[in-house]
């Protein structure tokens, strides 16, 4: 498989820091699939999704997306193949209604009027708020405002989308929301979704799992087998996913289960059979 | 509803005026502003109030909420006619009480300078009323656009210029919630001499001014993430458009202008 990103032997200090954020850090995101980035919080996740997109540039290594080099001179095109969603919904709307909002994006790219309006149309189609296309943003909730940002990023066509934090700051239903929607989005189009998190749901979604810690990986792998290791998760500091923590608890009190990872379903599914 | 508008407000409801152009709204009223100022008798005062009365029926904005938009300066409007009143010297003299007079030319000049205050306020609540303020600082930007020969950044102002404006909201929502944090720590600030109100404010400003310090920073990361660069060229999706009933309110504003100085040349 083809991939999306890749990172060689990454290593990033920030100024006046003592210790390396990353240090030696290698990974591939294979195109098409999601992945997720779990650690405590200063493991550096964040840093890596600045690396990604060139919005910081290692000390040392490469990171390349879509075959790309990211540097100086690539910057262009680099933010073209990668949108991110960040934490706070309300610090990166830059436009005075959705519309506007959308367009900022693809003003910069210096997209003529004619095909600005109808890319807009699509994108707000894309994440169901064409009914809000002229509110403002006081008017709009969290959610929905994340969804205005997935909007502004799926108008400019990227081939990465990376979610920092993206849905930490939501209520459960408006994470909801934005998780089926870029479920939606990742069935009808190959994105490759890299998505930073501590919510054991959007983890569970992802195809994939890296551990950070120390800026360093400490784990890669698929999602089934990284989560089944739930002292790992405790570990770093994650939540754990409710059926592996029922799992848990049952081995805990002496219950012979299935050394393997259980979504909730299959959880419920297997307690059924045991009765 | 919710109809009280502070000064400066936007009322959205639809009308002729709210319609146009947001460079002719721009346009008109600055000019009125200085024909204001070459009204210099009765005949020429009453013509403009007059123009001024159409544009506010037009506007189909209350006389009421005008009012609500006037009445916070009122007192600044009274302040200064009583200081005219009282200070101004010259012709007969009324009354006459230590530094303080009543005289023929102290009258006259709070009288003219009252329907200055008034009306010049009242055209930029109508302004203001009738067009959103986004909408003002397109129409700023496209007046500014010929000093893009001088080298002024125009484009970087304007944007700047609408992202202060988007988040006005935010950021009072945010000194909301940092004066309730404050208040709910035990901080009164309806107490004590003036000095120390001043003084209780520092908790609230403080962290206001930190956090929006980190916002522009996540602002700024967020627009270079999707492309922006001050230095290069960028497409607009917000467009105005110059109708016919601009170029007539323009024919208007014209009349208007040429009917004021025959009377003020005794021509009418």
């Amino acid at each position: 498989m083809v991939d999306a990103v890749t990172l060689t032997n990454v290593q990033f200090q920030y100024p006046n820091a003592d210790r390396m954020i990353l240090d030696g850090v290698s990974l591939r995101f294979p195109q098409g699939e999601w992945t997720a980035i779990i650690g405590r919080n200063g493991s550096g996740k964040s840093t890596l999704a600045r690396l990604i997109d060139g919005l910081l540039l290692p000390k040392q290594g490469q990171v390349t997306v879509c075959n790309l080099p990211v540097t100086e001179e690539n910057m262009t095109r680099v933010h073209q193949q990668v949108g991110i969603v960040f934490q706070n919904p309300d610090n990166q709307f830059v436009g005075a209604t959705v519309a506007d909002d959308v367009a900022f994006g693809l003003e910069n790219r210096q997209v003529p009027l004619a095909k600005m309006r109808s890319r807009i149309q699509q994108a707000l189609a894309a994440v169901d708020m064409t009914d809000l296309a002229s509110a403002e943003p006081t008017m709009l909730s969290g959610g929905q405002k994340q969804r205005v940002a997935i909007a502004g990023i799926l108008a400019l066509k990227p081939q990465v989308i990376i979610l920092d934090e993206a849905t930490s700051m939501l209520d459960p239903a408006g994470r909801q929301l934005v998780l089926d929607l870029l479920q939606r989005l990742r069935t009808q189009q190959q994105y490759t979704i890299i998505s930073i998190t501590h919510d054991p749901t959007e983890m569970a979604i992802a195809d994939r799992v890296v551990v950070l810690d120390g800026g360093q990986v400490i784990r890669q792998g698929d999602t089934a087998t990284v989560l089944a290791d739930v002292d790992l998760l405790r570990h770093v500091g994650v939540g754990v996913p409710a059926g592996q923590a029922l799992r848990q608890a049952l081995v805990d009190r002496g219950i012979t289960v299935p050394a393997r990872y259980f979504t909730e379903e299959e959880m419920v599914r297997w307690i059924c059979q045991q009765l | 509803m919710n109809n009280k508008i502070v000064f400066g407000s936007y009322v959205p409801v639809a009308s002729p005026l709210h319609r146009l152009d947001p460079r002719m709204k721009l346009l008109m009223c600055i000019w009125y502003v200085i024909l204001v100022f070459f009204a210099n008798s009765w005949g020429t005062s009453l013509w403009l109030l007059a123009g001024l009365l159409l544009a506010m029926l037009m506007s189909h904005v209350s006389f009421r909420q005008y009012w609500q938009g006037l009445r916070p300066l009122a007192w600044v409007i009274v302040f200064t006619v009583a200081f005219q009143v009282l200070f101004s010297s010259g012709g007969r003299l009324y009354w006459h009480w230590g530094i303080m007079s009543i005289t023929h030319d102290g009258l006259v000049n709070a009288l003219i300078i009252f329907y200055r205050f008034m009306v010049i306020i009242t055209a930029s609540t109508v302004l203001t009323a009738t067009t959103p303020t986004l909408r003002i600082a397109d129409g700023l930007d496209c007046f500014m656009r010929p000093l893009k020969f001088l080298r002024v950044p125009v484009n970087q102002i304007t944007l700047m210029l609408s992202i202060a404006l988007r988040f006005i909201p935010t950021i009072m929502d945010e000194a909301g919630k940092i004066t309730n944090a404050q208040r709910s720590r035990g901080m009164n600030f309806h107490q004590g001499t003036l000095v120390q109100r001043v003084r209780h404010l520092v908790p609230v400003l403080i962290p206001l001014f930190v956090n929006s310090f980190k916002r522009a920073e996540d602002l700024a990361t967020a627009m270079e993430a999707r492309g922006y660069d001050p230095d290069s060229p960028r497409t607009h999706f917000r467009q105005l458009h110059w109708r016919g009933c601009d170029t007539m309110t323009f024919v208007v504003m014209v009349l208007v202008t040429t009917i004021l100085f025959l009377i003020r040349g005794g021509l009418l």
